[in-house]
């Protein structure tokens, strides 16, 4: 199965990069301060 | 009280962890990771995806318990600027200084030694506690406990992938060795779907998956991955149980073993 195994390197390569840049660029965004409005709300 | 209502010692991290972790990948939201928190849910695994309902919900528990959250960081960088990047970005989203376990995201062939000592020197600084890496390919796993590096492994097991039962576990010391949180415990929801089933059987539920993972004695925390508050709800039903009865036990491996056989493509790519 070195078709399969070849296959799977290269889906894994890709995933770790995409999940990577997700990281790098910080995605998904996160809003900065709605913990701190919330907090000042209550 | 229940057996899975309880914390456990993370092994040699010290850190006293529930039996049931949240992982984000899927959306959970802020409201259901307060739930759970106060449900005493305290591994909150930021990572494959860092979605920001954890996110938001790590910001407000940790300015009032820190401590009693063990905050999971997981970084897929593969340099040491890529990883120094990701550890400083997630920690400024979290809005905390340093997290208990930075863990070294789908390694699938030993780390580099750049990667280790830029973690290490990581560590030095405070950024984080205890280190832990995660892989799809099991025999790697006991490389792992062979460096000593490692605190923490995350390990994918579940009713259909149990080689972690031969590949790992018997290699695990008796005290002093990395805590074990299991992924995948519903093997990518195939072990819920009636579609994959033997026929005339009942599809195992979310909950029996974590019960499966967590009626094994070196599994610490089984990390669940719900996509809404409904799913986190049934995933703490887990904390109102135990291990899985003999006849549990054995539905749960004939339902494995018939949704092993019938490969599915995430099962082929990982």
């Amino acid at each position: 199965m070195a078709g399969t195994g070849r296959i799977r390197k290269a889906v894994q390569r890709i995933m770790v990069t995409v999940f990577s840049l997700l990281e790098i660029l910080g995605l998904p965004r996160i809003p900065r301060d709605r913990t701190r409005e919330e907090g000042e709300e209550s | 009280m229940s057996a899975f209502a309880g914390k456990v010692l993370l092994g040699r991290t010290g850190m006293r962890v529930s039996r049931l972790g949240i992982g984000s990948a899927y959306g959970v939201t802020e409201k259901a990771c307060l739930k759970a928190f106060e449900a005493g849910v305290n591994y909150f695994f930021w990572g494959s995806v860092r979605t920001p309902g954890m996110a938001l919900a790590v910001r407000r528990i940790a300015a009032r318990r820190r401590e009693d959250l063990i905050v999971v960081l997981e970084c897929y960088g593969r340099s040491p600027r890529t990883l120094r990047w990701s550890v400083e970005r997630g920690l400024k989203s979290l809005g905390i200084d340093t997290a208990d376990v930075v863990l070294l995201g789908w390694h699938d062939s030993p780390p580099a030694e750049s990667i280790l000592d830029a973690a290490a020197s990581l560590q030095a600084r405070g950024r984080f506690r205890f280190l832990g890496i995660s892989s799809h390919r099991r025999p790697l796993f006991r490389g792992f406990l062979d460096t000593g590096r490692y605190d923490v492994f995350h390990i994918r097991y579940n009713a259909a992938h149990r080689g972690a039962e031969t590949d790992i576990f018997p290699f695990l010391p008796e005290s002093g060795g990395p805590g074990i949180a299991a992924f995948t415990n519903t093997r990518w929801g195939d072990l819920l779907n009636p579609k994959k089933m033997p026929p005339g059987t009942r599809p195992l539920s979310a909950a029996d998956c974590y019960r499966f993972s967590l009626s094994n004695e070196h599994v610490h925390v089984a990390i669940c991955g719900p996509k809404n508050d409904g799913e986190m709800d049934e995933a703490l039903t887990v904390l109102r149980a135990g291990p899985l009865d003999p006849d549990e036990r054995e539905r749960a491996h004939r339902i494995g073993d018939h949704v092993h056989a019938v490969r599915s493509m995430m099962s082929v790519l990982t």
